[in-house]
């Protein structure tokens, strides 16, 4: 279905080869995730199977695209459209009309198909996606699963044979990533459709795909099947990780089969010390930090918020102590920047207060407030202007009346950016770009940290960095509360999380407590381990090496 | 029932006759009629899903207040003086006129009026509607122009986004200069939303009907065209009419090629939208105060229609007629007002086969 032979590509006004020499064969009916680290080529790879690269993006292109037959290089986009599916990373992006079911009858009006045709195909998509009690709903009422479904409805509506998603569930909350995955995983499954996906979060996606493809600085390392491929893949989910330190083989790809091998685990654990089954009496802490009570850094007392009348806080009240990790868990739009918004000042809420280090926050403005609560939004590229990294910290600075030069640099060696500190923020790699726009509100050294969706499309390497910055400022005595859909992330750093919904904080707890009791939000070592309190591979490591003793 | 099921067609002839009555009758009470129908059809007709209008009373109090205080300052003529400004003050040296500050806020007026007619109409039919109004020819063009329009609200989004992004690193702006660290990541931003939206619709086959290709044959013509509508401008300054007569046969040539183009763009519609008496009686109340306007009728008093407060400030004229016609713009809110709304407004067309339906 797909043939690539020696594809070298470069972008227009770049001397970096973004592909290079990538030979790489697709069945029909297949199911490929394309993994690998940010900047490795593979948005440009299947940006190659439909024309994109190089009739949309201009540069450099050499070698053979095949897809079903037809030349790619040769016959751009347009031609291809029929027969690639490509849907982006951004639902919003990519939709034209407002509602349901005109945006996806749009792209057949433009192919001038009979009404007729129009009409069966239509009804074909809404029913495949399970979009049919949604036909009418304006696109703004839609959550963002429901929104990308709406983007592969769009896209299959042409009956294309392949269809191609890049990272189509990044931005996405767990719940709506497995119902986009799931309809994938039908569509490839009832009607043959050849499915290639890039996405980074691989414990979401590797135990439905057939074969793992990962590149490299523009080369194609692994091509194999996927259970083949997960023995040689340099990043790897937590379950696989952990079968691969235990020598379980062949390596789990689903936590159904890793059960097969924790029975052994377990045996041994409850044999040893005599743990009272998977009932949790005798949990083990998972924590890395235990949980400071030193004073509350951040005190939230019943905040109430409505939005043109609609309720979107409810009596919400938090607290975070020095050196503690506080992850909050939220579905899309559940009201979570709103709550960010009003603990750090920009907008006020219509009941409860906020204090900072015991202040409180009312009657001052963001700016005062965000000198001791940073805060990072989730969009990174909002924040970065200047013309060097070095300036972009130092801007801050300057804003707030502060002069600390050294503070800059030594801040910049802290975040690993010291060797790009005068170049152009913008031109960075995405990881990179968000330790920038971190660095950018946390140089006026500030107690508190709140950080909204901080690892969204972020590769495994470029999290640990940022993970690891955490870490060393917690240890100085710094707070952090954590907005996130990341559940690996919550279950390696948090102490304490909390679940809201609605606008109201339905659990909170200790991670542990937390994660292990949330199907939505439960990491993969806790469904392995149910009941241990491990939530991440360290932890299962510990446990079992002390059950082990 | 949606109300995108709504015939585009003749909500734009509502457009185009509430905006041609607002600039040819110069007269503040009919401005201001035109001004309440259109604001009553945005609140009564607007789409269920529409979010909330934009702050439009303060909006147009802007307006009022800087036209009012530009052609006070600017405009030295009239007899009620209210004060002098010192005649060696370049351009707003001399009296400030009472009569001026009439005139300026009638052209305020008039421009608030033109900015809630426009908003009813976005607020009332779809983009993709609009979309589908646009000659099969310019499609491409209409929805580049239409998403671009589309893009205001999330512009707006993001503007607040990156002052409130800015804000929390203590940047406030006290002048041009500090508008710097918003304006950078705004352009950025839009101009990746932009590409986004570009790419998207190329890789669903956007535009892959249309033969970009075109002979020379009609590159000429065009050319053609283009050139005696040019010329005929030029001329029509010397030589009146003919230089008119020209430039309407370039004008004719470029709109014969565009339907001749139009016909080699295949497209279809989805959901044809059927001509219902609903749609011909809003065209009809729409027309009605141009025909007041334009006809020769001996019953209507003209001279209501040129008011000037100069040289001594009057109470404008008022024809009853004219008023009453001006208010036949405000057909879809009554209409919608007495028959429930949206089942009157919107009658809803099922898909059906009609071939190449096209605009």
């Amino acid at each position: 279905m797909i043939t690539i032979n020696q594809l070298t590509y470069t972008y227009p006004n770049s001397s970096r080869i973004a592909l290079q020499d990538v030979a790489w064969q697709v069945n029909a009916g297949d199911f490929v995730l394309v993994a690998g680290p940010s900047g490795s080529g593979k948005s440009t790879l299947l940006r190659c199977l439909n024309g994109l690269v190089p009739h949309f993006t201009g540069g450099v292109i050499d070698g053979v695209v095949l897809v079903n037959g037809l030349d790619a290089v040769a016959l751009g986009p347009h031609a291809l459209s029929r027969h690639v599916g490509f849907v982006l990373q951004n639902p919003e992006a990519q939709a034209v009309l407002d509602r349901v079911e005109p945006e996806i009858a749009f792209g057949l009006e433009n192919a001038a198909l009979p009404v007729q045709e129009m009409r069966v195909r239509v009804e074909e998509v809404l029913d495949l996606l399970d979009l049919t009690p949604l036909r009418e709903r304006p696109l703004t009422t839609l959550s963002g699963g429901e929104r990308q479904r709406v983007a592969i409805a769009t896209a299959l509506a042409l009956r294309p044979q392949i269809l191609v998603l890049d990272e189509p569930t990044s931005q996405l909350d767990p719940q709506s990533a497995e119902e986009v995955l799931r309809a994938l995983v039908r569509l490839n499954e009832d009607l043959g459709l050849t499915v290639i996906l890039a996405e980074h979060r691989l414990e979401r996606v590797l135990r439905y795909v057939d074969r793992v493809t990962y590149l490299e600085n523009g080369r194609i390392v692994v091509d194999e099947p996927a259970r083949l491929a997960v023995a040689h893949l340099p990043q790897l989910p937590p379950l696989a990780r952990l079968g691969r330190e235990l020598g379980w083989q062949p390596l789990p790809l689903t936590v159904k089969e890793g059960r097969r091998f924790a029975r052994d685990v377990e045996v041994k654990r409850w044999g040893g010390e005599g743990v009272k089954g998977c009932g949790g009496e005798e949990v083990i802490s998972s924590l890395a930090h235990p949980l400071t009570r030193s004073p509350a850094l951040l005190t939230a007392d019943k905040l109430a918020f409505a939005y043109n009348g609609r309720a979107t806080l409810n009596n919400v009240s938090l607290q975070l102590h020095a050196g503690e990790t506080v992850a909050l868990m939220v579905r899309n739009g559940a009201g979570k920047s709103t709550l960010l918004k009003c603990l750090v000042g920009l907008l006020r809420p219509a009941r409860g207060e906020v204090r900072v280090n015991g202040r409180s926050t009312q009657g001052r403005d963001a700016a005062d407030i965000c000198r001791q609560a940073a805060y990072l939004p989730q969009n990174p590229d909002d924040l970065l202007f200047a013309e060097t990294v070095a300036e972009e910290l130092a801007v801050t600075l300057r804003n707030h009346g502060l002069i600390r030069q050294n503070g800059v640099a030594g801040l910049l060696e802290q975040l690993g950016l010291a060797h790009v500190a005068a170049e152009y923020p913008r031109d960075l790699s995405v990881g990179q770009r968000q330790r920038v726009a971190l660095g950018a509100v946390a140089i006026t050294r500030p107690k508190l940290l709140l950080l909204d969706e901080p690892t969204r499309g972020l590769d495994y390497a470029a999290k640990q960095t940022l993970v690891a910055i955490w870490r060393r400022w917690l240890a100085e005595g710094m707070g952090l509360l954590l907005v996130t859909h990341d559940v690996e992330l919550v279950a390696q750093i948090a102490d304490r999380a909390l679940i809201m919904s609605q606008g109201e904080i339905i659990a909170e707890g200790e991670t542990a407590e937390i994660l292990a009791t949330s199907p939505l939000f439960a990491p993969q070592i806790a469904r392995l381990f149910p009941g241990s309190g491990w939530l991440t591979v360290e932890d299962a490591l510990a446990g079992i090496g002390k059950v082990a003793e | 029932m949606m109300n995108d099921d709504l015939d585009a067609r003749s909500w734009v002839v509502w457009v185009a006759a509430a905006v041609i009555t607002a600039l040819a009758a110069h007269n503040p009470f009919y401005t201001l009629i035109v001004l309440a129908a259109a604001g009553a059809v945005g609140v009564v007709c607007a789409r269920p899903d529409m979010g909330l209008p934009l702050p439009l009373a303060r909006i147009g109090l802007v307006i009022l207040f800087f036209t009012t205080l530009f052609n006070a300052l600017m405009v030295h003529v009239g007899a009620t003086v209210l004060f002098r400004l010192p005649g060696n003050w370049l351009w707003i040296g001399g009296p400030v006129t009472v009569e001026a500050a009439v005139v300026g806020a009638g052209n305020g007026l008039v421009l608030f009026t033109l900015l809630v007619v426009f908003t009813t109409m976005n607020r009332v039919v779809s983009t993709g509607e609009l979309v589908r109004l646009a000659p099969r020819a310019l499609r491409d063009l209409a929805v580049v122009v239409l998403i671009a329009i589309t893009y205001v609200p999330e512009t707006m989004n993001q503007l607040r986004r990156i002052r409130e992004a800015q804000a929390i690193r203590g940047h406030r702006v006290r002048g041009l200069r500090d508008w710097r660290p918003v304006l950078i990541p705004l352009l950025i931003g839009g101009l990746e939303r932009a590409m986004g939206v570009a790419e998207a619709m190329v890789a669903r086959g956007y535009g892959s009907t249309a033969d970009s290709r075109q002979p020379l044959a009609t590159q000429l013509v065009l050319l053609l065209g283009l050139l005696a509508a040019f010329a005929g401008w030029v001329i029509s300054f010397w030589v009146g009419w003919p230089g008119w007569m020209l430039m309407g046969g370039g004008v004719v040539i470029i709109l014969l090629l565009l339907w001749q183009l139009g016909r080699q763009t295949p497209f279809t519609r989805y959901r044809p939208r059927p001509m219902t008496k609903w749609h011909v009686g809003l065209m009809g109340t729409a027309v009605f105060p141009l025909l007041l306007i334009f006809l020769p009728l001996p019953f209507v008093d003209k001279t209501t229609f040129n008011y000037s407060p100069y040289p001594q400030l009057t109470i404008p004229g008022f024809d009853l007629l004219t008023g009453f016609s001006m208010l036949l713009l405000s057909y879809p809110a009554l209409a919608g007002w007495f028959n429930g709304n949206e089942s009157q407004l919107a009658p809803t067309a099922a898909p059906q086969v009609k071939s190449d339906d096209n605009d």
